[in-house]
This record gives C-alpha cells, structure tokens and sequence, in this order.
C-alpha cells in the first residue's frame, strides 16, 4: 500500500505543467536573436504614422520633400535572477519524496544527490518561469516592469514609458453599467473596450483583436444581456491563433464582433506566491483588467536573455546540467552550476538567468481596469 | 463675486475611458463624466491622484491675488494700519487683518 501512494506522488510530481501557467507570456516569442552575452538590450522606435503621398502641379514641379522619421533609441539593462539550493551530504540519509520508506538494496550515493539536485534545479527554474511570466502580466496590464529583490527593494525598471491613454480606467465601473444597455446606444463594456481599441489603431495602426479578461472584468461584461446574446462560442476562429497558446491557463471564451473590431475573448486565472510567502497567492492578471492585443502576426513582443559570464572550476556534474547556459524548449535560457562548499559538506545547486519580456511594438497593445 | 467654477484635468501618466470618449492626460475632465461625484472625488485625492486642478485655472487664481501694495493700501484706506506698521507686518498676518476686518474674502 504504502509503495502504491509512493509512486502515484511520484507521478503527480512529474507533471511538467500542472499550475496552467505561462499564457501571457507565450505572446512574447524567442528568436535565435533572443539569446544573448550582452549587458544591455538597445531599442530604436520609428514612427511613421500613415500618411498619403499629396500630389504635386505637373511634372515640372519638384517632388514633395518628406522630413526625417522620428528615431528614439532606448538603452534597457537585463534584469539578473540568482536563485540556489544547498544539499548537504548528510541529508543522502533521509528518505526522498516518491522513495520507498524500506531500503532493499544498495545505494547509489552520486545517483541520489543527483537526484536531489535535479529536483531543486526544477523548482528554480519554475520560480523563474513564473517570474517571467509576472514580467510579461505587469508589462502588459501598466506598460512598465518593476522587479523587487528578497526585501522588497525596487532593483529593476523597465522605463519605456508607453502611452498613458492605452492603459486607461473606467469613468463608471463595468459592474455598475446598466445590463440591459445597448452598445452604441448606451454605456456598456464593448463602448470602453471601442474607444481604447480606436486610440490603438490610431497610435500602433494596428487592430485590436484579442482581449484577455480578469476574472471580475470577465463576470461584469457578461452581465450585459447584448454581449450575451451576441457571443459566439463556436471553435472555428481557433486556427487564427498560435497553438502555443494552449495549455497554459488561458481559457477561450468565444468571440463577438462590434464596430470594426472582431474580439476574441479570452480569460487568465493563474496566479502566484509572493517569495517566501507561500500563504498569499496573487493573480497574475488583475481581476479588473482587460488586455487588449492586435492578432499575434502584427505583435513584436520579444523574450530575450542577457550574458552570463561562465568559468568553471567544478565538473563533476557537467554531465547532468551541461557546461554553459542551457536552453529548455527554445523558450528559456539559464545557466545552472553546481559547486562544493565544504561548509558543512554541501553541494550547492545555482541557476542564473537574466530574462526580459520586451514589447518592442510598445504602442500596439492596451489595458482597461474595469472597476 | 461668486467663485468661478473651478477646473480640472487629467493628471499626467493617467487617462480614462467612459460614455465613448477617451480621456487622455491633460485633458479636461468634470464630474459628470463619472457616475457619480464620489467616483470623481476619489481619484482627484489620494497620493496617487489620477485628476489634478486644470494648470490654468490654477495660475488665474494666483494671477487674481492681490499684491502687497493693493493689500496695504486697503489697510491705510481702510483705517486698519498706519504706515509706520506696515514694514512690520508679514504677508499671512496683512491678508489676516484684513479678511477679520471683512475687505478681503
């Protein structure tokens, strides 16, 4: 019995990816550009706008000369996470989590710490994962990424400084908008979610077409009974979207067409513990808010890493974690490193990594908060 | 003279989004924008306020501030001071004088 539950925890603990999370920042892509030894990223914004070329007199006349496009140059540093575990040699005796609680044969010593350190590297780079993932929600929901160390310092700024009027508040909270109102008549949720997609397609001329709704903001724009009667829940526009998106918590709700704008209408529950914090879980995506993104094609949203320096003086377990930075999936680049400290007996499991969510095409998204 | 209404403006870094209109950051903005006056209210205070008083607005008030000569000569006109007291009389403490013997509002 007890061997039975042993491996059915074993298995629950392999699932790779359980929590459902990773949605929003799966709009942020990897190219072979993303991996880096850099210290800092440089971005040059043009500005073009959408201009018609004017006519001239005659053939005589000379051609209309254009100014220079407007050229902004940002200089962003990568922000550093440097996370690591001690397995100190004493602790080979206790039993691990999925082991029997009866040894019936010898033990292989290096293949146990091996197996420790595994484990610890995982859930090192699933706090990473998330703390990407917490990059791509506050650079989406207020255009800026503000990271904090343990003590809740401020360590990182983003600083792009996008335009205020995308990420805008409600004048009357969505769950005070009359149910029965007609868009285009009345006040109702499509009307705010009109106006922003309109402020975007004038400043990224681009067309918002997908929306990501917290949970609250999801509650209070079906409460109208339009919205409801006009939602469409088939699954034929799927197609229209990457299939990277799937499985990573975002909940497809259907889609509904008003004005010149065709939304499709997503939702985002995941959610996280502050660090060490294990009791608060804070959703990733406000409850308030609504992401509103053009169709993946027209975003430049990029996910790119910076430099690590390397040198390497233990290599007792190169085999296993690799000799440099290691790329999981074409979608994260870390450099583990695992080193003795005679402290104690202990080896030390560490990962290094300096990932940054970069919306490069800044003034093609928004966010409304709702309440 | 009855106080001209006073005027606000988005605040910068903020905008809002209501009735099919945007507001973007300078922009004027009242309470009838809002659904109520209380929703208004709470984002002009705060720390953080999203709504702030209209720059204009503000700088025609100090334009209709008096000056230490006006304030001084009604003082003299009014009776309230000689002149010999006036150097020793701060600004606050003139204005003050002055709103007690009911000249100034």
């Amino acid at each position: 019995m007890l061997n039975i539950l042993a491996k059915v925890i074993a298995l629950f603990n392999s699932q790779p990816d359980i929590t459902k999370m990773g949605f929003l920042s799966s709009f942020f892509v990897t190219t072979p550009d993303s991996f880096t030894d850099a210290e800092f990223c440089d971005l040059d914004e043009i500005y073009e706008g959408e201009e018609v070329a004017p006519t001239v007199t005659d053939l005589s006349t000379g051609a209309v000369t254009l100014v220079e496009d407007k050229f902004v140059n940002k200089q962003i540093p990568f922000p550093v996470y440097a996370l690591r575990s001690p397995a100190q040699i004493a602790a080979l005796m206790n039993r691990q989590p999925g082991e029997s609680a009866y040894v019936t044969q010898k033990i292989n010593w290096l293949a146990r710490l091996a197996t420790i350190l595994v484990r610890k590297m995982g859930r090192m780079t699933r706090m990473l994962r998330r703390s990407m993932e917490l990059q791509a929600a506050q650079v989406l929901q207020t255009g800026d990424i503000i990271l904090t160390d343990e003590k809740g310092r401020q360590t990182f700024k983003l600083g792009l400084t996008p335009k205020a009027s995308h990420f805008p508040t409600v004048t009357t909270p969505w769950r005070d908008l009359n149910a029965t109102a007609t868009p285009g008549h009345d006040h109702t949720p499509l009307d705010d979610m009109d106006a922003v997609a309109d402020i975007v397609r004038d400043d990224g001329l681009v067309d918002i077409s997908i929306a990501i709704f917290g949970d609250q903001a999801w509650k209070d724009f079906i409460k109208n009974d339009w919205i409801r009667e006009n939602l469409k829940k088939d699954v034929l526009n799927m197609g229209a979207l990457s299939p990277q998106i799937v499985n990573l918590g975002g909940k497809r709700m259907g889609y509904i067409d008003y004005g010149s704008y065709r939304y499709l209408l997503f939702t985002y529950n995941a959610r996280y513990n502050p660090f060490g914090n294990i009791e608060e879980k804070i959703k990733f995506l406000d409850p308030n808010k609504v992401i509103l993104l053009p169709e993946l094609s027209d975003l430049d949203f990029r996910r790119i890493f910076g430099g690590i320096p390397t040198v390497r003086t233990d290599t007792t377990f190169d085999q296993i974690f690799g000799v440099d930075k290691t790329q999981i999936g074409g979608e994260y680049d870390i450099r583990p490193r695992v080193f003795w400290s005679d402290d104690n007996e202990t080896f030390i499991a560490e990962i290094k990594s300096r990932p940054l969510m970069l919306p490069v095409s800044v003034n093609r998204y928004a966010c409304i908060t709702t309440a | 003279m009855a106080e001209s209404k006073k005027k606000f403006v988005v605040a910068p870094g903020c905008s809002f989004v209501g009735n099919k209109k945007t507001y973007k950051e300078g922009d004027e903005i009242d309470e009838t924008a809002f659904k109520d006056k209380a929703r208004f209210e709470s984002f002009l205070k705060g720390d953080k306020p999203k709504i702030i008083p209209a720059p204009a607005a503000e700088k025609k008030a100090e334009e209709k501030k008096p000056d230490r000569k006006e304030l001084e000569k009604l003082a003299l006109d009014g009776g309230l001071l000689k002149e010999n007291q006036l150097s020793a009389v701060k600004d606050d403490e003139l204005e003050k004088i002055l709103k007690d013997a009911g000249l100034i509002k």
